[in-house]
């Protein structure tokens, strides 16, 4: 499967006795767009969160690229920073400014020098359209503006995919679209993308594609116009009831 | 009248002095330290702790030569073995302890100096207590003098009275000594070769050579011939520093101080008791 | 009065040396103190089993014993250097306990959310250490970092018992000397520890103001 930047094949995880991840397999072609959707505590971080290793697991397996994810250590560093993360909460450095947040990562992990991580962070902020505020510390921006600015850090690290956990949902609404905008923009550029995320209007008109988990499982799988007007289990359709109304 | 006083008091302390060894408080004059003491029945003594063989404590109790000095002298003041309080003291704290009244004497390794002579009396001298090296068993280095210590590393306790002395005559010794805070430690140094030599009370020394059997070696080298002294807080009236004197005059005679000496510092130093020097240190006559 | 003032004059001297254990073994057990906080949080678990055996033993072992194993135990097998250098070197295993738990506790103050992140880009351990926690670890450490050091600038007397001429040993040869001034002597030397700690106090202070300001 040489075009799988992500795949998972039968990967189980357990939190003590709480299985929070049954026999997960599923793959994300280069240039995909792929959305994750589910209840609350159905195990979507946990995925997300798997891929970069931030979580081990206790079976299965995951490639990047077609490589499997080494033990901690140097060369699982060097995976991780092929697929960036967004999180929630943002998590800008605080001690950084905006600019040293996203050149920090080019510079100590893909050795660039000061100058060309620099020039091309602020190509970047432009990009998510917060190139005014680069030198501003993380707390001097609004939620949108940082979450913009963490996806300026994710794009630096010229990733091969891009997670989404919940992007849009620490933000006040009026802020969400903005960070859409920037994810649509991305999207339509070719980045490879999975999304976990409630924003089903996102889904239908940027997602290739749906995954529905529920108890740790994934429990459908479907193109987003068939998921949305016609999910084919109990479960996907309660929750869309619940989330569409 | 006053004059009838004053002939009553010396008429009594002729009686008490007659008396010696038997003494009880009706024998002192009437409010005379001794008479204070001997009717409390009880008397504080600050002695040191980790002088071995001189003044030191340990489990069972406090022992060594200044202990039992203590202990004769209050038994001719009629005071019980139990009403001996004996208070630890160091180098820093003995001057300041006699002038707040925390102790009554100190017989604690206590040489007598002119600077301390300012600020406090001495009875006495009890013990001449010459100061001399140790090295490691068989004088590897050859020492037969303090020239030969010159250069060096000399151990010595910290505020002794081997380290002003040595400052003040062996000024060349001085520039490499090391100092610990207890000549047990100067000792360990010894064996460890972490010093040349160790040097504090020959008494102390013949001790700590004897704990260590075999490893350590006391020379014949004896400088700083100092004087201890019984310390009291200063005062114009010299009774009780006279009276002191007296008493160890009276226990040189009667043999008891030799029995002290030998039960102590007389285990590891050779040559039997010293001769007591001449007594009268702050209370002369 | 003049006594004293000759008194005081060699004090000031022997002040440097209490001065040099300070710094000495300052800085020494800041590197130390921080190498084994990264040692503790670190994924390897050997070295912070490691590392919290050593801590717990050293720190709560009275500083005289840490003294005595050092100045007179390592000689038996083998290992000898000077009484300062011994002296700094038990300074620096003690204190370096103390700046261990302190570091350790600021990083563990920093919020999950910023290591995940750091992870997530690639740094390694030693990275997200370096850039990402250790940085943010400062603000909350210096405070108690300044008791830490103040306490070391107070410990070093130890070293007086064990061969190093400094404050507190020239002191107690100071007052066997001039009995009549015993007090003033003792005064002094506590006045000049507090003006010095004092000041130790206040560039903690400007320190933190600074740890603050370059966030
Ligand atoms: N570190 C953890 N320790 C124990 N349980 C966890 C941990 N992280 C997540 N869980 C549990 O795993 C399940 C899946 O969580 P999560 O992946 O966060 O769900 P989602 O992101 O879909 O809301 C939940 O029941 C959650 O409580
Ligand atoms: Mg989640």
């Amino acid at each position: 499967m040489p075009d799988s930047v992500i795949s998972m094949d039968k990967v189980n995880k357990w939190f003590g006795a709480l299985h929070a991840l049954r026999d997960i397999n599923f793959r994300v072609s280069a240039g995909e767009v792929v959305v994750v959707a589910g209840p609350s505590g159905s195990g979507k971080s946990t995925m997300c969160r798997t891929i970069n290793r931030l979580e081990t697991i206790d079976s299965g397996t995951i490639r990047v690229n077609g490589e499997t994810l080494p033990a901690e250590g140097r060369e699982l560093a060097k995976l991780r920073s092929e697929v960036a993360m967004v999180f929630q909460q943002f998590n800008l450095f605080s001690h950084l400014s905006i600019l040293d947040n996203v050149t920090l990562g080019p510079i100590k992990v893909l050795r660039q020098s000061g100058a060309e991580a620099c020039k091309e962070a602020l190509g970047f902020l432009d990009r998510v359209g917060i190139g005014d505020q680069a030198h501003k510390f993380p707390a001097q921006l609004s939620g949108g503006q940082q979450q913009r600015a963490a996806i300026a850090r994710a794009l630096a690290m010229r990733p091969k995919a891009i997670l989404f956990d919940e992007p849009t949902s620490a933000l006040d609404p009026e802020m969400v679209n903005e960070v859409l905008e920037v994810m649509t923009q991305l999207a339509k550029e070719g980045m490879t993308m999975l999304v976990v995320t409630h924003e089903m209007g996102f889904a239908r008109r940027v997602a290739h594609r749906v995954i529905f988990m529920d108890a740790g499982q994934i429990v459908e799988e479907a193109p987003p116009e068939a998921f949305f007007t016609n999910p084919k289990t109990d479960r996907a359709r309660d929750f869309l009831s619940k989330i569409l109304m | 009248m006053r004059g009838l006083m004053k002939a009553a008091t010396a008429f009594g302390m002729a009686i008490a002095i007659a008396a010696g060894g038997s003494a009880n408080a009706a024998d002192f004059p009437a409010g005379s330290k001794m008479d204070q003491l001997a009717k409390a029945g009880k008397i504080r003594v600050g002695v040191q702790t980790q002088y071995p063989l001189i003044g030191m404590k340990t489990l069972s109790g406090y022992e060594g030569f200044d202990v039992d000095v203590a202990r004769l002298i209050a038994a001719k003041l009629g005071i019980k073995k139990d009403g001996i309080e004996f208070v630890p003291v160091t180098t820093p704290t003995r001057e300041p302890f006699l002038e707040q009244d925390k102790v009554d004497m100190i017989i604690a390794a206590y040489s007598i100096t002119p600077n301390r002579e300012k600020v406090i009396d001495f009875a006495g001298p009890y013990l001449p207590s010459p100061s001399a090296v140790m090295v490691k068993k068989g004088n590897p280095l050859g020492i037969k003098s303090m020239k030969d210590l010159i250069g060096k590393k000399l151990c010595g306790p910290s505020g002794s009275n081997q380290e002003s002395y040595i400052s003040e005559h062996f000024p060349e010794v001085r520039k490499t000594m090391v100092l610990f805070d207890s000549s047990a430690k100067c000792a360990q140094a010894v064996i460890n070769g972490q010093a040349d030599a160790s040097t504090t009370e020959v008494a102390i020394l013949a001790a700590l050579s004897k704990q260590n059997d075999g490893q350590l070696q006391v020379l014949g080298i004896n400088y700083d011939m100092s004087l201890y002294g019984v310390g009291l807080k200063k005062t114009d009236d010299k009774t009780f520093c006279k009276w002191i004197n007296k008493t160890l005059e009276e226990a040189y005679k009667d043999g008891s101080w030799a029995k002290a000496y030998n039960d102590t510092i007389g285990t590891v130093v050779p040559g039997g008791a010293p001769k007591l020097p001449a007594i009268g240190a702050s209370c002369p006559g | 009065m003049n006594e004293l003032m000759g008194v005081i004059s060699t004090l000031l001297r022997a002040f440097v040396t209490t001065l040099e254990l300070t710094f000495l073994s300052a800085i020494l057990s800041l590197v130390v103190g921080i190498l084994a906080a990264a040692m503790r949080v670190s994924p390897v678990p050997p070295l912070r089993w490691a590392v919290s055996v050593y801590v717990r033993l050293v720190r709560n072992t009275p500083l005289t014993i840490v003294f005595f194993i050092t100045v007179f135990g390592l000689p038996q097998v083998g290992v000898n250097f000077s009484f300062f250098s011994f002296a700094l070197l038990a300074l620096t295993l003690y204190t370096a306990t103390f700046v261990a738990e302190t570091v350790r506790a600021g990083i563990q103050a920093i919020p999950i959310g910023q290591i995940e992140a750091a992870r997530s880009i690639g740094l390694t351990f030693t990275q997200v250490l370096a850039y990402v926690v250790l940085p943010q670890a400062v603000r909350s450490v210096v405070p108690p970092l300044a008791s830490t050091f103040i306490a070391l600038f107070k410990n070093s007397s130890i070293a007086s018992a064990f061969g190093v001429a400094e404050a507190i040993s020239v002191m107690t040869n100071m007052v066997n000397v001039h009995s009549t001034i015993v007090l003033s002597i003792m005064g002094a030397t506590a006045a000049i520890y507090v003006a010095l700690a004092l000041l130790f106090g206040r560039a903690f202070t400007w320190l933190e103001r600074k740890a603050l300001i370059a966030r």
